[in-house]
């Protein structure tokens, strides 16, 4: 390879990279702490929490060490959702002072470009290939999506629980039910997400989003030619 | 101990609430005696959470034509209890008996079981930040007394016993009430419901054709919630198949990178 | 994040070694066993939640009454919500503490406590001081829940007065009574015949087909043995037709036959359904020819032709046999003729029956349709039903009788219904009561006055009236002053104004008493108008005499014993009449009648009435002795199926001859009132109907019914906690009126209204209504004395009790119906509007 030039181009800013970080605290957090919230199978956590706690509170039986447990995770889980969302709504506006020029949204509508995306990512995570793509690929652009709507969806319902007397019980039993379903959901993609975040063949942009938020310009031009493209044009 | 049901007849009912207000004396009773909470300020502090029974009142059609049902509103002590499946802090109990039961001190007061009860039974206090439902009287069944609501009814409309025993005598009421009245009747939840709750623990005799108008549903079911458990059922899969997924794709990169870093040597050379 | 690594690791290892020791739920909450439930005491009483008496238990832990079990020995074992939630009764903090003395006007609710030597000297003082002036008579007791029964009347006997003034004319004490005894004979009140309230059963458990009318079995009381008896019935296939201006859910709410009726027209159904029975000829001639006065030959005037003395007290009549054809006495009658036309030494002679048949031709189900708006074909099958059943059928008699001006006949034309079925005495028919009696603590000696009571009977318009039984001829003799103005009414547990009707009237009346005491555990609209109040033991208080008198069919004895000791400064009733009876009799008869008690206690009185026990059979007695009956709590005898008339014929007189007798009597001075007491069938409207044929938008009769979570009036159920928790559940203190009707006058449902008696417009009741599918338009229903009503100024002491409500008493006329003396409690028009 090459190096003709070391000119670098701005990947993600530096609030990308400030809320991504905060972001993924978030996640463990809410993660431990929604685990055995949602499922008996993941108990032990609550007593990681429910243990210290219990030499405070003079409780003797393990199932009251359980119940302190879920307390404190609940307390946890709340404050975390609390923190959650100082850090996303200025985020949130300031993205959405920009939104024409998200690079997530797709580029071609229609059956045929969606297909095509699909080779293009068959093309890049199979073949190991470089296709015609702008900075991000549909798979990433339909987990972007994902993330921001199941964002979405996780604080409503995660509202509604909170505030339960202002709801029906059949909104709160959907409200219950998506957020439980959603947190599976997100899971997955994210152990989807971090793999290929943290995989080799995305080492720059591990690098961006970790450390410099830049990327080589031959770097973009070899391997999102749209992108290159666009960023010539102006 | 063996499995405790209770059948409430509702042909032989009298409407006295002796039932209800027996179970809200008995609640008073157990706080007096596992609280040391003294039993004459007890009973003079009527809440929500002490009345486990409470009545629903629900009119149907036009004067002269007129039905007033009131509904026996109570906890089913159901055979898969939802409640219990969903609880996140473990505080209900399903006791040999099949009493299903809260265990007060245990309860976080997330409210997740009110979610999950496809008859909305269980009942939360603000107060206390606990949630409560009736529990079978499961004190009084293991040391051999009859539950405070089934010794409370003076026309034995109420009565519980082994499945054998109040079977046979559901059997036996129906013959006889078919016979005078020349209609079906139904043992609600003597049999299977459905999956979501399986059989019940307290049966309802009633005339089958006025199921809905004691608002016994024929399919109880929180669809919200049963989606939540199929989501949950399905996660070690869907889990395990991006864990699966994911490790099968860096063997494969590994063996491809292989190939190539073998290819460019032999470029090379 | 290898800080974080780190402290996780050592976190998950930790919970790897503990989630060994995994949950054992069984150890997070109160550990319970045997023990718990093997602590308790049991003691058997017997409630008084209503009047009632149903026997049960109080369970007693660490000196307090924690729950209330039934008492498991009777062959009806069970107990209503009110007996469930007598604890809460017994631990009200509204209930009278001490003794208390008037400092406000009366009525308005300002005392101050005194000791209880003051209090008890003020009585006794003031009944000394009468004593001595000849004016014992002029001092009234009025028990009603009364706690020294054998002793408490006795006293007041032995004192000197004669009006010992029973509350039962509110209630059961007259319609009921006498259309009993003009049937079926039985003891007699000054000449007139009659039976209690548990005189007949509805054979509930073996009946195929049932009428209630004017009664409901769940909240109505007598859950012992009438309650149990009904449900049993139900589970044993038991199928009823309810005619009721409302739908009572305790009757059945499923597959149950209701009968919306215009309130007080109850009598033209009935009426129908005898015609509808007799001219199909399909009753029950067998019975009646055996049983009955049916066959009796009458002449033109309705008068028994023929009849001789068989002993001192019996009499038989001439019958018409059809075997032989020959005229006879129907003792040595095979075949007596139940209908036809005879002439009998020259006289023109027909059956009681065929003149019964004459009577009731006009009564059709077309003609009652019209008057009760029940529709005719409905009423012609509930006849076939009670028909294709009979003898297995009953129709109910109700409980509280006089409501209307025409209860007296309605009551007595159930029974002639019953009889023409053949049910009466007949298993899965009527049940004719056995009692059993035992021996008095105390023989009190008459006194020379006589009762008001006595009086009032003077008139033809009142000759049939209770003699025992009459508070508001009490009333009515303190208004009048007549035959003489008492000065002194000691109220216990008797609550007159809030239970009778016409309270405006009542309260005048005590305005003229010189002083009004009152012994109750409770407040009541009574017990704010006393001078002096003194606190009464609660049931669960005190020990009692042995009781025989219940509801049921078979001999029943049964104990009351002390649960727990009096709360705050609540005195036995026993106590309080020992500690008068000292004060004021001279020691000569107070040693005579009472130092038995001082001695021994409630013992005195228990041996006395052990020492006699009569009316059991051979078989019973083998079963019954006094430490059984100690240890059980109750002993029950057995049900005697059979016919059994008191009556002067020994035959269940479908044909009255004491109505014919007093029809006679009274013919010459009141054509009118000698109409009603004709021995056939004939129509009276209630009074509501002959001021208005037609009712406007806004009027209704105001009915009332038994919540099953109250009891009368009685603080021990409106004021309590627990019951008030369900009431209001259940809208225990609203009005029901039917839907469409008030809609059209533009209420909603849950409006607060304003109702009051178009003839006494200025008392106003403020209430929450309820518009409802299952109320007559013409009935405004409440249940009976859970509202607050008019004179609510209760609800300052009564803190949980609902504030408002509807009360009709409060509003009523203070009238009477005619013969039989009752209240017209049902019997006015009331208007609604919304209120401001």
């Amino acid at each position: 390879m090459t190096h003709n030039t070391n000119q670098k181009i701005e990947v993600f800013n530096q609030i990308i990279i400030w809320y991504h970080k905060h972001i993924i605290h978030f996640m463990i957090f809410f993660i431990i702490t929604g685990l055995p919230i949602l499922s008996n199978k993941f108990s032990f956590l609550a007593y990681i929490f429910g243990i210290p706690v219990s030499l405070f509170a003079g409780a003797n039986t393990s199932a009251e060490i359980l119940s302190i447990g879920i307390q404190v995770a609940r307390i946890f889980h709340r404050v975390t959702a609390l923190f959650f969302l100082l850090t996303t709504i200025p985020f949130v506006i300031v993205m959405l002072k920009d939104i024409s020029s998200w690079q997530i949204w797709p580029e071609k509508w229609g059956i045929k470009p969606f297909f095509n995306g699909f080779s293009d990512l068959y093309k890049t995570y199979i073949k190991f290939e470089h296709p015609e793509i702008g900075k991000y690929n549909m798979g990433q652009k339909l987990f972007a999506w994902f993330i921001i709507f199941s964002m979405i969806v996780m604080t409503i319902t995660g509202l509604m629980l909170t505030f339960r007397d202002s709801y029906t019980l059949e909104a709160l039993q959907w409200a219950k039910s998506l957020h439980g379903t959603f947190f599976i959901l997100i899971i997955f993609f994210l152990i989807i997400h971090m793999y290929i975040g943290t995989h080799p063949i995305n080492r720059c942009g591990l690098k961006a989003i970790f450390r410099t938020g830049e990327a080589d310009l031959e770097h973009i031009k070899e391997k999102h030619p749209k992108w290159y493209k666009k960023i010539v044009k102006s | 101990m063996s499995k405790n049901i209770i059948c409430y007849d509702s042909m032989s009912c009298i409407r006295c609430y002796a039932c209800m207000t027996n179970c809200a004396i008995e609640n008073s009773t157990r706080q007096f005696r596992d609280k040391g909470y003294k039993y004459e300020a007890s009973v003079n502090e009527p809440k929500e959470s002490k009345f486990y029974l409470t009545p629903l009142t629900y009119e149907y059609g036009k004067y002269p034509e007129a039905q007033k049902i009131t509904k026996f509103h109570h906890c089913n002590h159901c055979e898969n209890a939802p409640c219990k499946q969903i609880c996140p802090a473990g505080a209900i109990e399903q006791r040999k008996s099949g009493a299903v039961v809260i265990h007060e001190n245990v309860c976080v007061g997330c409210r997740s079981c009110i979610d999950a009860c496809p008859y909305n039974v269980p009942k939360y206090s603000k107060e206390t930040n606990k949630t409560s439902k009736c529990i079978l009287c499961h004190d009084r069944i293991e040391n051999g007394l009859k539950q405070a609501c089934v010794e409370g009814c003076p026309t034995g409309a109420l009565f519980s016993g082994s499945i054998q025993e109040v079977e046979q005598e559901i059997v036996k009421r129906i013959a006889i009430y078919k016979d005078t009245y020349n209609e079906e009747f139904v043992a609600y939840g003597l049999d299977k419901i459905n999956n979501y709750v399986g059989k019940l623990g307290w049966v309802t005799i009633i005339p089958k054709k006025e199921m809905n108008l004691y608002k016994l549903p024929e399919n109880p079911r929180s669809n919200a919630i049963a989606l939540r458990n199929f989501a949950k059922a399905s996660a070690p899969f869907l889990i395990g198949g991006a864990l699966a997924a994911t490790a099968g794709h860096f063997i494969y990169w590994l063996a491809k990178r292989k190939e190539v870093v073998a290819e460019k040597e032999h470029k090379e050379e | 994040m290898p800080c974080l690594n780190r402290r996780n690791f050592l976190k998950l290892s930790a919970g790897a070694a503990l989630s060994g020791s995994l949950l054992s739920l069984k150890e997070s909450h109160a550990k319970v066993t045997p023990l718990d439930f093997g602590v308790e005491k049991k003691v058997p009483v017997l409630c008084r939640m209503c009047a009632q008496f149903c026997p049960m238990i109080a369970v007693v832990r660490d000196s307090r009454v924690i729950r209330i079990e039934s008492n498991k020995n009777t062959p009806h074992s069970g107990i209503c919500a009110r007996g469930r939630a007598a604890t809460a009764a017994l631990y009200n903090p509204n209930r009278i503490k001490q003794p208390l003395i008037r400092v406000g006007k009366r009525g308005e609710g300002k005392f101050k406590p005194i000791s209880w030597d003051d209090a008890l000297k003020i009585i006794s003082d003031k009944l000394i001081n009468l004593k001595n002036n000849g004016e014992e008579h002029l001092v009234a007791f009025l028990p009603r829940f009364n706690s020294a029964p054998g002793m408490d009347k006795e006293f007041f006997t032995i004192y000197g007065t004669p009006n010992i003034v029973g509350y039962g004319d509110t209630c059961f004490g007259n319609s009921l009574i006498v259309s009993y005894g003009s049937i079926m004979g039985g003891n007699e009140d000054k000449g007139v015949p009659g039976g209690g309230t548990g005189a007949l059963s509805p054979d509930y458990e073996n009946a195929k087909y049932g009428i209630l009318i004017g009664r409901n079995p769940g909240g109505g009381l007598v859950t012992f043995p009438w309650g149990i008896m009904y449900g049993k019935g139900r589970r044993n296939g038991l199928k009823v037709t309810v005619i009721d201006p409302r739908k009572p859910s305790e009757a059945g709410e499923s597959l149950t036959e209701w009968l919306p009726i215009s309130p007080g027209t109850d009598l033209a159904l009935l009426l129908a359904i005898a015609n509808t029975i007799l001219t199909s000829g399909k009753f029950n001639k067998e019975y009646l020819k055996k049983h009955t006065n049916a066959p009796m030959l009458i002449d033109s005037e309705g008068k028994p032709v023929h009849f001789e003395n068989i002993d001192d007290k019996h009499i038989d009549f001439l019958v018409y046999d059809e075997d032989d054809k020959q005229f006879k006495l129907s003792k040595d009658a095979s075949n007596p003729s139940l209908t036809g036309e005879f002439e009998y030494n020259g006289v023109k002679v027909t059956t009681a029956l065929t003149a019964l048949i004459n009577s009731s031709k006009q009564f059709t189900p077309e003609w009652a349709e019209k008057v009760t708006s029940v529709p005719a074909n409905k009423i012609k099958n509930v006849a076939e039903n009670l028909i294709n059943n009979a003898p297995q059928v009953f129709i109910e008699r109700g409980y509280r009788s006089t409501r209307y001006d025409n209860s007296m006949e309605e009551k007595r034309v159930i029974l002639i219904i019953n009889t023409l079925l053949g049910s009466i005495g007949t298993k899965g028919g009527m049940i004719i009561q056995r009692g059993v009696k035992t021996g008095s603590f105390i023989k009190a000696p008459k006194p020379e006055q006589k009762p008001i009571s006595h009086y009032y009977r003077k008139f033809s318009e009142y000759s049939l009236i209770n003699t025992k039984d009459y508070r508001r001829f009490f009333i009515k003799s303190l208004l009048e002053e007549k035959p003489y103005k008492c000065k002194v009414a000691v109220f216990w547990g008797q609550n007159i104004i809030g239970g009778s009707t016409g309270s405006e009237e009542i309260i005048q009346a005590l305005e003229k008493l010189e002083t009004i005491v009152a012994i109750s555990p409770y407040f009541n609209e009574t017990v704010l108008y006393a001078d002096i109040i003194l606190p009464d033991a609660m049931f669960l208080e005190r020990d009692e005499a042995i009781r025989t008198k219940f509801k049921a069919p078979y001999p029943t004895i049964a104990v009351h014993k002390k649960a727990v000791e009096p709360l705050f400064g609540a005195k036995e009733g026993y106590w309080i009449v020992n500690e008068l009876a000292k004060r004021v009799l001279d020691s000569e008869t107070y040693n005579t009648y009472f130092s038995h008690y001082n001695e021994k206690g409630i013992n005195a009185i228990l041996d006395k009435q052990l020492s006699k026990v009569e009316g059991l059979s051979e078989d019973e007695l083998q079963t019954f002795s006094p430490d059984s009956l100690f240890e059980k709590g109750v002993w029950t005898g057995n049900i005697k199926y059979g016919v059994k008339a008191k009556t002067k014929s020994k035959k269940i007189e479908i044909y009255s001859t004491f109505f014919l007798e007093k029809h006679f009597e009274l013919k010459a001075a009141n054509e009118k009132l000698a109409s009603i007491l004709d021995p056939g069938f004939k129509y009276q409207p209630p009074y509501w109907k002959t001021e208005k044929e037609t009712l406007g938008k806004d009027e209704f009769i105001p009915v009332t019914g038994f919540n099953p979570l109250s009891s009368f009036t009685g603080a021990q159920t409106k004021d309590n906690p627990i019951l008030n928790f369900l009431g209001g559940m259940v809208d225990w203190d609203a009005i029901y009126i039917n839907k469409s009707k008030g809609e059209k006058i533009g209420l909603k449902d849950g409006d607060i209204v304003e109702v009051f008696n178009i003839q006494k417009p200025h008392l106003v009741t403020k209430t929450k209504i309820k518009l409802v599918e299952y109320v007559h338009p013409d009935a405004l229903f409440s249940y009976y004395g859970v509202g607050a009503g008019y004179y609510n100024n209760l609800t300052n002491f009564l803190t949980n009790a609902p504030k408002y409500g509807f009360n009709p008493n409060h509003i009523g006329n203070f009238t009477f119906a005619v013969l039989d003396g009752g209240q017209l409690a049902q019997d006015f028009i009331v208007k609604i509007r919304r209120a401001k």
